[in-house]
């Protein structure tokens, strides 16, 4: 059943030295998540879920235990290894859009596929694709500081699925979406159910009713 | 007051780098302007010692350029800082706007902000300035020029001060009303980068192929287009400084040192009385030294030879061509011209001052000639005798407009057709035709000869000169060895030089490091999204690499032709540009390229090997 496990957290502890004090972000999580399993974690502000969310994605490494995603131990690789694994296996939607500010909406989309060595035909048929199930086909050519919030959000949960990866993680991807556009994005993560590992930090409670397991995080530590 | 104080004291990389920027330019301008006076190369007149008013006016021009491109680099540097400190905080200023800080309030807060940069990097840079001026002279000594200490020109090193902190004043002044101006909701706005909505065509560009690295890097370079102009800016009038820095020396050296090879003559023997023959190797040494001034007797019949022994010396194998002359020294005076005045028609000017000079007078045969000078106006010509050719030094000390006036000599009034650069008694000659001096001093005779030998058999044809001269009691004195003193000179003083304007180039290099510095830190949050989204460290890394090389490359196209063209047009009259010199030009102007965009590396892989985390928190 090993292969089973998309990933698998023992002991993560997370420590932050802000300006001499040191901030415990996790406190010890141990959590399996099954490969095609949706899960959503919910908590209050400082709970320690982004972080977690970082550290699962190969984004952060945690200052101790273990983490195993698709079963490739990422506290133990280097950082050349974690940026080709983020490229092929991660798709991520971050909480504040991060689109790279210099590149159109299009070109955005099209960043990690060319990163993958994908060939000008192929990026162009996903990124057309990508832009039509966000319903951002007239702002293709449109720089991030030319869109609003909900556009942003749009086109970033748009490039986390442009690799097609197996692991898809999102930090609150309704947050700052109106009613019918969260539906959208809503409509689109239940497709992505036991196609896709999928782990979502919301307190959306239609997203959560989605999840295959609910999980709740309170001050470093999962308690639900 | 204590508010604009503490953001300083915040963002204190920005700080020190624009204090820096316009401190290291203050200090090349004040240091080149004391140590150019100390070595008596002042940057508006010329020295009587040392060095000849032609040559003087060569080393004043590249000084002068290179203060001046200093300058307008420097206030450039100054201004493109403040610029991109503005454009870092117009979020700031909106949202302070926002909520009711007034305008005045916002533009008397980077009015002090800026005014405190200003005056500590022009304060910081006249004390470096100073302090560089007095090692420098005194490193020099050590290595055994003798450069004396001169008072201090107070007044000049002040008006450099005020100069610069009134223009870089002037600009900042102009940015801080710009910001104050600006209204919440463009500040505000994630546009705001881009204020100006301006645009380049550098999108459209196909060239780069599929590299993400050079797309990302073409397109941020669109992207933050007026910031982009103004980093190609200043590099162009860096790039400028630097061409005319290196080229200009480089070109200037060979020139110069082809001007005194050219007034002393290449492979020249001197054929002489002994004491005569002394007497003109001294002559030729006031080109590098002040020595002494009493009479010599020139016309002493026991000096004078004759007309047989030219002929004599002509018939040697190996001699190519034969100059006798007939040198002497009295005192000569500038004749006053008397010119319609253009601005006044019917009026006339007086141009002249009837001043006077003791002068060597060398009576010459225009064809027969082994000095081939850079002469502005005419050549002697060797029919007419009235004409006469002014050394570079007596001109300029003794004439006003020496190419429309007259010289009286022996009481003879004649035409100045030419102006040469020469380094016999450092320039305060006189070359007229042999024929007329003869008749003016009512004597013949010539009392000195000078040779121009094969090169290939020089001394075997020196041994057969000597052998025919013996019997008169003349010597023959090689005059490469004089040749070589000059020129050796002239290579020192432009080594001198040259190393204080190496500062030039620290100041380029510290400006393109700080600009790219600041660069890489804007686009941090991008290249953090770059990597969280897989880009390895080396994408990132050629990105800031392409991007340098794109602007440092601009700056060279637009920089390195004006710079090149001011060397050949502006700096030096018929420069000399051998292969040597071409070859040396283009491999240091590669490397300049190659050291500018290594100068980048160490900020660029700080940027590329950042933690995520750390880079957008």
């Amino acid at each position: 059943m090993e292969n089973d496990k998309a990933v698998v957290a023992s002991s993560i502890r997370k420590e932050y030295n802000i300006c001499g004090t040191i901030v415990e972000a996790l406190k010890g999580v141990d959590l399996t998540i099954y490969a095609g399993e949706f899960v959503s974690i919910r908590g209050p502000s400082g709970a320690g879920k982004t972080t977690l969310l970082n550290i699962i994605g190969g984004l952060d490494k945690p200052t101790s235990g273990e983490i195993k995603v698709l079963g490739h131990d990422l506290s133990k690789y280097d950082e050349l290894f974690l940026a080709t694994f983020r490229c092929t296996n991660i798709g991520y939607v971050f909480q504040s859009y991060n689109l790279i500010s210099t590149l159109t909406t299009k070109e955005n989309l099209a960043f990690p596929m060319q990163l993958a060595g994908w060939d000008d035909d192929r990026i162009e048929r996903k990124t057309e694709e990508l832009l039509q199930l966000v319903g951002l086909t007239n702002r293709a050519d449109h720089f991030p500081s030319q869109l609003s919030g909900g556009e942003q959000q749009r086109a970033a949960f748009a490039r986390a699925l442009a690799n097609d990866p197996l692991v898809f993680l999102a930090d609150e991807p309704t947050g700052n979406l109106d009613l019918d556009t969260g539906l959208k994005i809503i409509e689109i993560l239940g497709s992505l159910k036991k196609k896709k590992t999928v782990v979502v930090v919301t307190h959306d409670e239609r997203v959560t009713r989605l999840a295959d397991r609910a999980l709740a995080m309170v001050d470093g530590k999962i308690v639900l | 007051m204590a508010f604009p104080l503490k953001e300083l004291a915040r963002r204190k990389f920005h700080s020190m780098l624009t204090i820096l920027g316009l401190a290291v330019c203050v200090c090349v301008v004040v240091s080149l302007f004391l140590v150019s006076e100390n070595l008596s190369v002042e940057i508006t007149g010329f020295s009587e010692i040392g060095l000849t008013a032609g040559f003087s006016a060569v080393f004043s021009r590249f000084i002068l350029l290179v203060v001046i491109l200093s300058g307008v680099a420097g206030v450039l540097v100054v201004y493109f800082l403040m610029f991109t400190a503005v454009l870092d905080r117009a979020r700031d200023v909106g949202i302070m706007k926002a909520v009711g800080y007034p305008s005045d309030a916002i533009f008397q807060h980077f009015a002090v902000e800026f005014s405190v940069l200003v005056l500590a990097g022009c304060l910081v840079g006249t004390v470096l300035g100073i302090a560089l001026h007095f090692m420098f002279v005194s490193l020099m000594n050590c290595f055994g020029f003798q450069i004396s200490m001169n008072p201090f020109n107070w007044q000049m090193i002040l008006l450099i001060f005020v100069s610069f902190a009134v223009f870089s004043f002037i600009l900042s002044l102009r940015l801080t009303g710009r910001i104050a101006r600006i209204k919440p909701v463009e500040a505000l706005s994630q546009v705001s980068e881009d204020p100006s909505k301006q645009r380049s065509s550098l999108r459209t560009l196909p060239i780069f192929g599929r590299s993400i690295a050079a797309r990302i890097a073409l397109r941020s370079l669109d992207r933050r287009w007026p910031m982009t102009v103004r980093v190609i800016t200043c590099l162009d009038v860096i790039m400028v400084l630097l061409t005319i820095i290196v080229v200009g020396g480089l070109v200037a050296e060979e020139t110069m040192l082809s001007y005194v090879q050219r007034a002393v003559g290449a492979n020249v023997v001197l054929v002489a009385k002994p004491e005569l023959a002394d007497w003109y190797e001294q002559l030729l040494s006031r080109f590098l030294q002040s020595n002494g001034t009493e009479p010599f007797s020139y016309l002493n019949e026991d000096y004078v030879i004759s007309g047989s022994i030219v002929s004599e010396i002509k018939g040697v194998q190996g001699v190519v061509k034969v100059d006798p002359r007939l040198v002497l020294e009295t005192t000569v005076e500038e004749v006053q011209h008397i010119s319609p005045d253009i601005n006044n028609l019917g009026q006339y000017v007086v141009v002249g001052d009837k001043r006077s000079a003791d002068a060597v007078v060398v009576g010459v045969q225009g064809e027969s000639l082994v000095s081939d000078w850079l002469v502005f106006g005419e050549k002697l010509q060797s029919g007419d005798g009235r004409d006469v050719m002014l050394g570079d030094t007596l001109a300029a000390n003794c004439f006003e407009n020496p190419l429309v006036q007259s010289l009286r000599v022996f009481g003879g009034e004649l035409r100045v057709v030419g102006v040469c650069l020469d380094t016999l008694n450092n320039g305060v000659v006189v070359y007229m035709s042999y024929e007329k001096l003869c008749s003016l001093v009512n004597c013949s005779g010539y009392n000195v000869i000078l040779v121009q030998v094969e090169p290939s058999s020089r001394s075997e044809t020196l041994q057969r000169i000597r052998d025919s001269v013996s019997g008169f009691g003349l010597v023959v004195v090689d005059l490469g060895l004089s040749l070589d003193r000059q020129l050796s000179y002239v290579g020192q003083v432009w080594s001198l030089l040259l190393s204080l304007s190496l500062l030039s180039f620290i100041n380029a290099a510290t400006s393109l490091v700080g600009f790219l510095m600041l660069s890489v830190s804007s686009q941090q949050r991008d290249f953090s999204v770059m990597r969280a989204l897989g880009a390895r460290s080396k994408t990132v890394l050629k990105t800031v690499l392409f991007q340098t090389f794109l602007l440092v490359s601009a700056g060279a196209l637009f920089g390195f032709p004006i710079g090149l063209a001011f060397v050949l047009f502006f700096l030096i009259p018929e420069p000399v540009v051998s292969l040597n010199t071409v070859v040396a030009m283009v491999l240091l102007i590669l490397s300049l390229i190659t050291t500018l965009c290594l100068a980048i590396l160490y900020p660029a892989r700080k940027a590329a090997k950042a933690r995520i985390q750390i880079m957008w928190a």
